[in-house]
């Protein structure tokens, strides 16, 4: 159930939180999709509890007071524990609150779990997963996506109304795509990111997972705003306007031809909405997938460089020197996928090589520019989240040049830093097919709005 | 063995005093107990973030001044990063590319002006500590510690010059209140950079880096050492390879620590999770007016104003409470000559014994000043003044006091005097008949055994004449 619906039974009395979390957990046991790596049973029957006794008195906290909700495991909770779905966390109990779980649990929202994620949330499939791959609701036999794949999985599956994702090249929206939700990345500094496991610290935003964008701007609007814990927010917002000018996107190198003939289904119907749209180029995309992997790689070197085993996580205490237990911590502790981006960061990050991380913000800039050019002239650019539908589970692991093609129509958002949002664009063969929407830079409650007005109207035509 | 010329840079790294540290909320009060002032952040755990202190600006900021460096508008944040225990995050956050300030000078005793390549802000490490059980322990209270890290070029050509550097240093970031800059407590950790060239040579030689030098006799005795090894090198015809030398407290030696590493091992980039620090002109121009008299404008004031020799300006000024407890407690005293011996020899004797600074002191400038008028207006000699600052020192009276229970008054009346005197004549009568008979240096002596009966409380110049008169009797 949507929020929604589900504040309707809750102030008809119909159903009450504790009866919702409990038939979540039965659900969540039944569908053995994976989507959880931990459960906050304690906390969630103390929170629904406390909710079930607001709803009788009637002194609700807010929008979501009640709501079931999961954290993708790479956001601190107190007393949880945290894995980042690696084998190097995997037994780390975090001692304090994400600012977004912080003003979740105020809200008298429900944490139900924590859910599984591609390690480090380097992935697009859940499969770099330490805890295993997460199963596709559609079809079990294919990857949810990733890395925000138990997030898409829970959301899709109803074992959570909504959660909270990352999103650093694409990685709520294109599960979104995979799993038939909504994923919405905000302008960066729009969340908090303290209490989120820092992957690419420039371009990691906190991302939202819902069943429909209405429910995503009231989660939007629960979690947003400043935070004195992170100095790189910004709550500007640009003033409400109408959606006049949309582009989309004429050619899409490597794109599956299923993937195009439901874009173009979808283009059409926003004509038909009277809407006319104007074809435009993206030819800064290869560009944007060079600094992306730069930058990320780079930044994920640095930031993965605290799991050493000296304080927490995983530990090896046994070695003939310093070096030695450095090397079998992370030896160890680490996959095969954040080893890989680790080690090229390292490497690009050094001296003789320096200029490309330079470089990479060169080309940033670049394709902000360009972004934004495109957005002098249109309000909102449509265009598919994914290359392709979901693949089968094991049918790419081993091909990480193809798995990096992912993020190609999602990653050039994350470094022009606009918001962008993924929904349901309808299915084939039972896969689902996401489409997604970008808007200009902190435009993030216009994008919201306009996108809910289009996606009523994909939903009617069914 | 002349035929080097010794190129000295020094690195020095100061604990900037705030209440919490540079990117979290935890104390920086010094502790016993390990791991005390530790948080989320300072220990880097998952998914902290660093926001700044902006107490530390205004802090580095006045040093800079005090260094007449340039402030940039904009600075910013860099990760230096590498692997070790004490470092919690596996980088340190520091400036890199864009430091708070830069290009600076000192100017020396000499005249010579040191430049001051750059100022920048950082966090400090924690520490690791080895046991006997050959365990190695880890304390995180030191981690994130506020530090500005000074570079100089390579303009020192002496130990002795780098240690005026320093002590000059030291001496102004404790006027500022920027720091308390105990280098036994590590709060100032200077790193000398060490390299040889030939005469004729134009390139400077290869460097080498001491650490681990905890005081300014260190110091000197590293860089003379570390000296004497490449010298002994270069004349053998071997190459000096870029080290970092640690220094043996115990052994008072050099040994090498590790191969030096060069920039690309640290591979620095701007840090994502803090902004630029943008500084408006209005509030450097602020700082610059809050600015205290530093101590070299406050040596040259005293040196005019009081007609101090250098050296004793020197000493007054080491320290700012003094020089303000000098200048309040001289106020109004007119033989200032006569005087500033206190502040020279005395005082800083008490405060020594007593290992407590000027405001500890039992009495106040008030009193003091009141005891220096009592010299001027001859009401006690300089002895006798000696022993009442004793006592104010040790039991905090004011002098009046001090003087009303030694025995009455200040000093003998003439009459009292004249007493004294003639019995002192009675007692060494074979004395006096030498003097008379011709042995005047026995003056001296009848003056002395006078003194010792006044104990201090008559006036000199009284007994010295009326000495004089009675024997002429």
């Amino acid at each position: 159930m949507n929020i929604e619906d589900l504040r309707e039974s809750f102030l008809g009395g119909k159903v009450s939180p504790v009866d919702i979390v409990d038939s979540l957990y039965k659900k969540i046991d039944e569908d053995d999709l994976n989507d959880f790596i931990t459960l906050s049973k304690n906390i969630a029957y103390e929170q629904a509890y406390l909710s079930e006794k607001r709803y009788k008195k009637g002194d609700i906290l807010s929008e979501t007071d009640g709501i079931p909700f999961s954290l993708k495991d790479n956001f601190s909770v107190k007393g949880l524990r945290m894995t980042c779905g690696s084998k190097i966390l995997s037994d780390f109990i975090s001692p304090y609150d994400s600012t977004v779980y912080e003003r979740l649990k105020r809200s008298g929202a429900i944490l139900i779990g924590k859910n599984n994620l591609d390690e480090f949330a380097m992935g697009s499939s859940n499969e770099t997963s330490f805890f295993g791959v997460v199963k596709n609701p559609h079809n079990r036999e294919y990857v949810p996506g990733g890395s925000s794949g138990g997030s898409a999985v829970s959301v899709a599956s109803k074992h959570s109304t909504f959660s909270i994702g990352s999103d650093t090249g694409g990685s709520v929206r294109q599960p979104a795509s995979f799993c038939g939700v909504v994923g919405f990345k905000p302008t960066y500094g729009k969340i908090s990111r303290y209490g989120l496991v820092a992957f690419s610290s420039s371009l990691d935003t906190v991302g939202i997972m819902t069943l429909n964008v209405s429910d995503c701007k009231k989660v939007f609007n629960t979690v947003r705003g400043n935070d004195k814990h992170d100095s790189t927010m910004d709550d500007h917002i640009n003033e409400k306007r109408d959606l006049k000018k949309i582009c989309f996107v004429k050619d899409i190198p490597h794109a599956d031809l299923k993937v195009i003939k439901k874009y173009e289904e979808i283009c059409s119907k926003l004509e038909r909405m009277g809407f006319s749209l104007q074809p435009i180029n993206l030819d800064f995309i290869d560009l944007s997938m060079a600094a992306y992997k730069i930058q990320t790689m780079c930044e994920a070197s640095s930031n993965l460089a605290r799991y050493d085993g000296i304080k927490y996580g995983l530990q090896k205490f046994s070695g003939d020197n310093l070096f030695d237990i450095y090397s079998k911590v992370r030896g160890e502790g680490f996959g095969k996928e954040v080893k890989r981006r680790i080690m090229t960061g390292t490497y690009l990050l050094m001296y003789e090589n320096g200029r490309y991380y330079d470089l990479s913000f060169k080309l940033r800039d670049y394709i902000s520019n360009s972004v934004d050019s495109i957005f002098e002239n249109f309000d909102m650019m449509v265009l598919p989240t994914s290359l392709f539908l979901p693949f089968k589970i094991g049918e790419r692991v081993d091909d990480p040049v193809m798995m990096h093609l992912s993020d190609s129509l999602t990653a050039f958002a994350n470094l022009a830093n606009v918001p962008a949002i993924s929904i349901n664009g309808g299915y084939y063969e039972k896969l689902p097919v996401g489409v997604q929407f970008v808007g200009k830079r902190n435009d993030d409650d216009n994008l919201l709005d306009w996108v809910k007005i289009i996606e009523e109207e994909i939903k009617k035509d069914g | 063995m002349d035929e080097y010329i010794v190129t000295i840079g020094v690195e020095t790294h100061i604990q900037i005093k705030t209440k919490s540290k540079i990117f979290c909320k935890c104390s920086t009060e010094f502790t016993e107990e390990p791991n005390r002032n530790v948080c989320p952040i300072c220990m880097g755990l998952p998914g902290v973030m660093p926001t700044l202190n902006f107490e530390v600006v205004p802090l580095a900021i006045k040093t800079a001044l005090a260094l007449n460096c340039n402030i940039n508008r904009i600075s910013g944040f860099a990760r230096k990063n590498y692997f070790y225990p004490d470092l919690p995050k596996g980088y340190q956050i520091t400036q890199h590319e864009f430091p708070l300030a830069t290009s600076g000078y000192m100017q020396l005793r000499s005249g010579k002006k040191i430049r001051i390549k750059r100022i920048h802000l950082e966090e400090d490490t924690g520490k690791m500590i080895h046991d006997q059980d050959q365990n190695s322990l880890l304390d995180f209270n030191r981690a994130g510690v506020p530090l500005m890290e000074i570079v100089t070029e390579p303009d020192f050509n002496s130990e002795k010059e780098v240690i005026e550097y320093l002590e000059n240093l030291q001496r102004i970031v404790r006027y500022l209140d920027v720091s308390t800059a105990n280098m036994e407590f590590g709060e100032l950790r200077g790193e000398p950079n060490i390299s040889l060239r030939k005469k004729d040579d134009q390139k400077l030689g290869t460097k080498t880096e001491i650490k681990n030098l905890n005081s300014f006799k260190s110091i000197e005795k590293g860089i003379i050492l570390e000296i004497e090894r490449q010298k002994e090198l270069l004349s053998k015809g071997e190459r000096i390879i870029s080290v970092t030398m640690l220094f043996d407290e115990r052994k008072q030696e050099l040994r090498p620590m590790r191969k030096k590493e060069s920039v690309s091992e640290y591979r620095y980039f701007p840090e994502p999770d803090l902004p630029d620090l943008l500084l408006s002109e209005n509030f450097i121009e602020e700082i610059k007016k809050s600015m205290v008299e530093l101590p070299s404008q406050k040596l040259e004031r005293l040196q005019k104003d009081y007609g101090l020799s250098f050296e004793e300006g020197e000493i007054i000024t080491s320290n700012r409470d003094f020089a303000d407890f000098f200048e309040k407690s001289v106020d109004g005293v007119k033989n200032l000559k006569k005087v500033t011996k206190f502040f020279i020899r005395e005082i800083p004797a008490i405060l020594n014994e007593k290992k407590i600074g000027v405001k500890d002191l039992k009495f106040n400038h008030k009193d003091l000043n009141k005891l220096l008028k009592m010299i001027d207006e001859e009401k006690v000699n300089l002895n006798f003044a000696q022993d009442i600052l004793k006592k104010m020192s040790l039991t905090g009276n004011d002098p009046d006091d001090i003087i009303k229970c030694d025995g009455g008054n200040i000093s003998l009346n003439e009459k009292d005097v004249e007493n004294m005197i003639i019995e002192v004549i009675k007692e060494n009568s074979k004395e006096v008949e030498r003097y008379k008979n011709g042995e005047d240096k026995l003056f001296g002596f009848l003056v002395g055994q006078c003194m010792k009966k006044a104990k201090n409380r008559a006036n000199p110049k009284l007994i010295n004449e009326m000495l004089k008169e009675i024997l002429k009797r």
